[in-house]
This record gives C-alpha cells, structure tokens and sequence, in this order.
C-alpha cells in the first residue's frame, strides 16, 4: 500500500491500516518502515470485531488478530466495498483496489 | 547436471533452502511472485528432485558415512520443499469463514483508535471523503 499511497491521494482516497499491534509496537516495528498513512492499533479488537474480522488463534503463537481485510467507506459513511481474501498470502493489490472503486490504472 | 548430480550432497539441501527463504526474505515482494510461487516453487522441487537422485546415484558405492550424510540431506530437502508447498496450498488458506456480521455491514460503524504516533483518528474524520481501511494480521 505505501509504495501506492499517492495514487490513493491523487483520487483524494485516504488510506488508514488496523491491526492488533500495540501503539508502541507499530512505532518500534512499522514507523521504521516508513509508512506515511495512519497505522492504527486495535488492541482489544473492538473494532476488528465491529467489522466481524476477528481471526480466533489466527497468531501462529496464540491469540486472535484480523482477518486481512480491505474496506473500502464511502464519503457518507456507507460501505462500497468489502475485499475479503480467503488465503492470507494472498492479498488485494492497490491497483486492484483502485480498479474496484471504478479508477482507470496504469499498470 | 554431471556436476550437480556428483555434488548433490550438500548442493540438493543448499537449493531447496534457498529456494524456501527467497521466497520470504525476496519473491514475496511482488505480488505476482507472492501470489503463485512461481520462482520459488520450481526451486524447492528441484532440489528435492536432485536430493533423491543424488541418494539414489550414490546408494550403492558408498559407505555408510556417506550414506547416512545422504539420507539426511535428502530428507532436509523433501522438508523443506514439503514445507513450502504445506504452506502455500494449506497453511495459508486457514482462514475463519466470512462472518455474518461483516457480510451484513452497510454503514461503516465509527471508531477512534491511537496511531503509531499517539494521534487518535476517528473514522467520522473523514466524512466527505473515500476511506480505504486496510485489517492485517500485524507487522509479523
């Protein structure tokens, strides 16, 4: 996503990433990585379970985290789209992503 | 592939290792590589291909030192291979199926959450714009 963030910004489409990861996890781990776009840490799952993602003993060590997801909301609120792999390698590309919201793409 | 064959002791372990963490440390950079294996895959079968022909070439003439090296290298190889493809055809399709309450959703529900920053975002703070809200499974 990083490495596409502006052809999100160019279409005005903003970009926010959630995870289970702590605030002090994504700083020491995902800020080095230089990701401009919101990170966001949901540790308590609220909202992963507002969005009914949770993956119950999805972590290979124990405990639940996302699904990997892509929601896409609209300027009033509503839902336009919902990607939902069902392999977690394998994952939705930006283009792809932008093509979905009806975007012509350079590929 | 006389050569390969004659050094596939320690060549067939070495390819099929390599070909397991390129895909990780590598291939899995691009998506169409990441998706399909298609680098990794042919390489990891390739060295287990040549770890069995390499056991079975060298079976005879050697001592048991030797076979013993080969047998053991020739079952790191098929692990390693078994490995890659557990993980692309299997593993990774263990995935809860598609909840009720996310098939249901038409209305994003609003939230706030805290930012690798400290910053809290809210959802509503994009009101007027298109949002892409990207779940993953964290930065493992």
């Amino acid at each position: 996503m990083q490495t596409h963030i502006k052809e999100f910004e160019s279409r005005n489409v903003a970009v926010i990433g959630i995870s289970t990861s702590t605030v002090g996890e994504l700083k020491e781990k995902m800020l080095p990585m230089g990701f401009t776009f919101p990170l966001l840490a949901d540790p308590e799952l609220t909202v992963i379970d507002a969005y009914g993602l949770r993956h119950v003993a999805g972590y290979p060590m124990g405990g639940d985290i996302s699904r990997p997801a892509i929601i896409v909301v609209g300027p009033t609120g509503l839902i336009l789209e919902k990607m939902l792999p069902d392999n977690w390698r394998v994952r939705p590309t930006p283009q792809t992503i932008l093509e979905e919201l009806g975007f012509e793409v350079e590929s | 592939m006389k050569f390969l064959l004659k050094h596939s002791l320690w060549l067939a372990p070495l390819i099929t290792f390599v070909g397991f963490v390129s895909y990780y440390l590598y291939f899995a950079r691009f998506p169409v590589l990441r998706d399909t294996p298609w680098v990794n895959l042919p390489i990891v079968t390739f060295g287990a291909v040549l770890a069995i022909a390499g056991l079975v070439r060298g079976w005879a003439n050697s001592r048991w030192i030797r076979k013993s090296v080969l047998s053991i290298g020739t079952l790191f190889s098929l692990a390693v291979a078994g490995l890659l493809f557990y993980y692309v055809f299997s593993l990774s399709y263990d995935l809860p199926t598609l909840s009720e309450n996310t098939a249901s959703l038409e209305i994003a529900p609003d939230f706030t959450l805290t930012d690798a920053n400290g910053n809290e975002v809210a959802l509503s703070d994009y009101r007027g714009r298109t949002v892409v809200i990207s779940f993953y499974r964290g930065f493992w």
